[in-house]
């Protein structure tokens, strides 16, 4: 009898063991990614091309990335940059020689191979005068772009193909982010044969290597890709991508709630419903973004040109006050480089009236001056540019604060003609050069100082990253120390929300990394919710 | 009749033309530049100048609208300067759908603006009058930004009758249409039942009314046969001219129900420079606002026997 009772207590536990691995089992089962589904997403305004020699904006680049891919990208889940159609990369003559060794298992879209001479054709492409591509900022490095911009020679001289699967690129001097600057959607490759073939179209048809082909556009509307079976990294876990332009976030955050979004941003009116809620908490992700918005002071324009005005101007103006009191999720800013990313150099945050008035004092304005602060119709850019103005009335600075779209807007501050303006940097990629060399050697505001311009080259050419941080580090308190023609303000960052179904998404701080591959749909808990 | 029409379409040619000149003169004395836009903040003065060359936008602007008229005679409206795309396929696509939309909001809009001005008038001074009227009070001082909301918050969200944004999977889709008509209609309907009201106020105090009574007629008669009539003349002319201007300025309305028409169109290539895409839309918004009053002018024919074009 006893021996039957242990019997059966065994046989109970062994069931509760069957039943308990049977269960993690399932667990474990459930969180491999599934294959399948459609993921439904939106942007708030339609791209103004998907062809990557035109793409000057985040909203095309970051769509182009899908299509296409460059010879390298950022990796998934940091700023490293990693392989993507070189497989490898030779790296000779201090920085000026890059060769690189192609995958040779890679097909277009329509079938045709992928070969070196894609990869010459579509620089040659971007610096084919007749293209007019706003890109050819990015690889003046390369040997003879200049020629080729001024017609004197056919194609660029400094990009060679070696072999079928080599191609070789030339600098004119060394420059240490050339394969950072490689991840830019400006150098995706594309086809010659393709692209003749859909002539003018060929920006709302592209036919790339990337993992998701083209299905359909609909300007405005929606944009429809599906997965690339053939994709030379495995096919992405999903089946299709919808993407839906919705303009007006309020509408887009209704979409998602009935479900018909699979992630979105929370919108800033939205912001306390969604992050003060428990069911939802742990499906919203808020990530720093690499942005800088600041007061830019041009010293074309007297008082301006005097160190002390601008050294007043920023202890006038209390950075972490205008931060908390206008966007209390977003980061004050002491000075030009975005929370995360290497290359701050911690200036202390200046805010001192008293301070602020002797120096305009010492300066020979102890009652203030006018001055136009120029600012753009957007309803931040105006909420702050009132801000600045009830802050620097209180040294005496008259501001007149002057709106415009922002056409005029940027059109006006391009050509130096805005003594003073608020506007922002948001990264091309995760460096500080990127932030520094666009600031410090802007014609905007009348800046030129010998001593950073040779820092920023030293920047430019070092592939050191410990010695780019301390240069930016450097020129961080040299500006700080001679009159800083701007004000920093502060840095932003969003929050996204995605359903409870979406898994293995990608929260990645540059616009341009995520090319949906990870991406799956646990069609399980969608079934589930839906209900 | 016939010859009128003609000698009427005929008349639209140097309308278009001078609206035309005008859009290309206004689009170079307002400041801003299609360029400067596109490339942002990697505006460089070199690339600047190379894009405005390919683009042609430093020709001259006499040689630009000599080009542009040129080319739109052949019926070719050029390309966006920012996406590329030819603006008679972006137009071919965005027109009907704001057609969709505007000619929606008329009917709900006419429909329950002609109901209510009659009923208004009918019963002046009632309480079915005052109320009417604070309504449309209510509805011409709301704003279709917030009412647009409010409708997608209450039919969407709360009752799940309708769906919350867009077109649908294509097709004619009643469902994803009724909110955003709806939405852009609402004001017009409003307006439409207090000016129906005043013009059926001034007929039914006519002799002719006084005379349908006199000889027995039912009321009900009265004021469908005799007095609607008469309100529907001045109605239709408002009717005409507000639906060129529906199809004009839904802007909101598409924005609010992410629809993709022609007012979202026109704005962004406006807040961009984007002059292709301006002058031809202002070309085909001023043709479609001139064919709208000339079907108003030949409507009245119709309505009224006594009106005769020579």
């Amino acid at each position: 009898m006893r021996r039957v009772k242990s019997l059966s207590l065994i046989t109970i536990l062994i069931a509760f063991f069957v039943m308990f691995s049977f269960m993690m089992i399932e667990k474990v089962v459930a969180e491999e990614p599934q294959y399948g589904g459609t993921l439904h997403l939106s942007n708030n305004t339609d791209w103004d091309t998907l062809d990557p020699a035109y793409c000057s904006g985040f909203d095309a680049g970051a769509m182009a990335v899908k299509f296409y891919d460059g010879l390298v990208r950022f990796d998934y889940h940091s700023n490293d940059v990693v392989p993507a159609l070189a497989k490898s990369w030779d790296v000779e003559e201090n920085n000026t020689l890059f060769t690189f060794y192609l995958r040779e298992d890679v097909e277009f879209h329509d079938g045709t191979e992928f070969t070196a001479h894609d990869v010459k054709y579509s620089f040659d492409r971007l610096y084919n005068p007749e293209v007019a591509s706003p890109g050819t900022w990015v690889y003046p490095m390369i040997k003879g772009t200049d020629a080729s911009l001024n017609n004197e020679t056919n194609g660029l001289k400094g990009v060679k193909v070696i072999d079928k699967y080599t191609v070789q690129f030339e600098l004119d001097k060394p420059f240490g982010l050339f394969l950072t600057h490689l991840t830019l959607p400006y150098g995706l490759i594309v086809n010659e044969d393709i692209v003749e073939k859909y002539g003018d179209d060929f920006r709302q048809n592209p036919v790339g290597t990337g993992p998701f082909k083209f299905v359909s556009w609909e300007h405005d509307d929606r944009l429809v890709m599906e997965a690339n079976e053939n994709y030379w990294d495995g096919r992405p876990y999903v089946d299709e991508v919808m993407y839906r332009v919705i303009p007006q976030p309020l509408t887009d955050i209704a979409e998602f709630e009935a479900g018909n979004l699979d992630l979105t941003t929370v919108p800033t009116e939205e912001r306390e419903r969604w992050l003060g809620n428990d069911e939802w908490q742990q499906y919203i992700h808020t990530m720093a973004e690499l942005s800088t918005y600041y007061l830019a002071l041009n010293g074309d324009f007297e008082p301006l040109d005097d160190p002390k005005v601008k050294k007043a101007i920023d202890y006038a103006i209390d950075s972490q006050m205008v931060t908390e009191s206008l966007f209390s999720h977003y980061v004050a800013a002491n000075d030009a480089i975005p929370e995360g990313m290497p290359g701050g150099a911690d200036v202390e945050f200046k805010a001192d009236i008293k301070k602020a008035k002797e120096l305009l004092a010492e300066a020979g304005y102890p009652d203030g001056f006018e001055l136009e602060l120029w600012v753009s119709d957007g309803s931040t850019s105006v909420r702050v540019g009132g801000v600045l103005q009830a802050l620097l009335g209180r040294i005496g600075i008259k501001v007149d604060l002057i709106k415009n779209d922002w056409s005029v807007f940027y059109s006006t501050v391009k050509n130096g003609n805005a003594p003073s303006y608020y506007l922002s940097w948001w990264a091309d990629y995760a460096d500080p050069y990127n932030f520094l060399n666009a600031l410090y050697t802007s014609d905007r505001i009348a800046f030129n100082n010998e001593t950073i311009n040779t820092m920023l080259g030293k920047m430019a050419a070092t592939t050191d990253q410990t010695e780019r941080i301390r240069l930016s580090q450097e020129i961080i308190k040299m500006t700080d120390q001679i009159g800083d023609p701007y004000v920093f303000l502060y840095h932003t960052s969003a929050s996204s929300i995605k359903q409870p179904w979406i898994k293995g998404e990608i929260y990645h701080q540059m616009y341009n990394a995520d090319k949906l591959v990870t991406w799956w749909i646990d069609q399980d808990i969608k079934a589930q919710e839906m209900k | 009749m016939f010859q009128y029409i003609i000698r009427r379409l005929l008349l639209i040619i140097p309308v278009l033309l001078g609206v035309l000149f005008l859009t290309f003169v206004l689009m170079y004395m307002v400041p801003g530049d299609p360029v400067i836009t596109m490339l942002g903040q990697h505006a460089e003065d070199d690339i600047i100048n190379r894009i405005r060359a390919e683009l042609h936008l430093d020709d001259p602007w006499h040689i630009q609208f000599y080009n542009y008229l040129t080319r739109t005679l052949k019926g070719d409206l050029g390309r966006s300067y920012i996406s590329g795309v030819s603006v008679t396929d972006a137009l071919k696509q965005k027109l009907p759908n704001t057609f969709r939309l505007a000619i929606t909001a008329v009917i709900v809009s006419t429909l329950m603006g002609v109901f209510i001005g009659v009923i208004s008038a009918v019963y002046q001074n009632t309480w079915i009058d005052h109320a009417a009227m604070t309504f449309a009070l209510l509805f011409i001082s709301t704003p279709v930004f917030w009412f647009g909301m409010i409708l997608i918050y209450f039919f969407s969200m709360t009752l799940g009758w309708t769906p919350i944004s867009g077109m649908g999977d294509g097709g004619l889709s009643l469902a994803h249409l009724i909110l955003p008509a709806v939405t852009l209609g609402s004001r017009f309907a409003a307006f439409l039942a207090r000016y129906t009201r005043s013009v059926m106020l001034e007929v039914i105090t006519q002799d002719y009314i006084r005379t349908a009574r006199s000889k027995g007629l039912k009321e009900r008669k009265v004021i469908l046969n005799h007095a609607v009539r008469n309100v529907m003349i001045p109605v239709v002319t408002v009717v005409g001219m507000n639906f060129a201007s529906l199809l004009n300025g839904s802007v909101l309305t598409e924005t609010i129900f992410a629809w993709p028409g022609f007012g979202r169109y026109v704005v962004t290539a406006i807040k961009k420079r984007d002059f292709q895409v301006i002058a031809g839309c202002v070309l085909v918004g001023s043709l479609i606002f001139v064919f709208f009053n000339l079907i108003v002018d030949v409507i009245y024919v119709g309505l009224d026997p006594r009106i005769q074009y020579d």
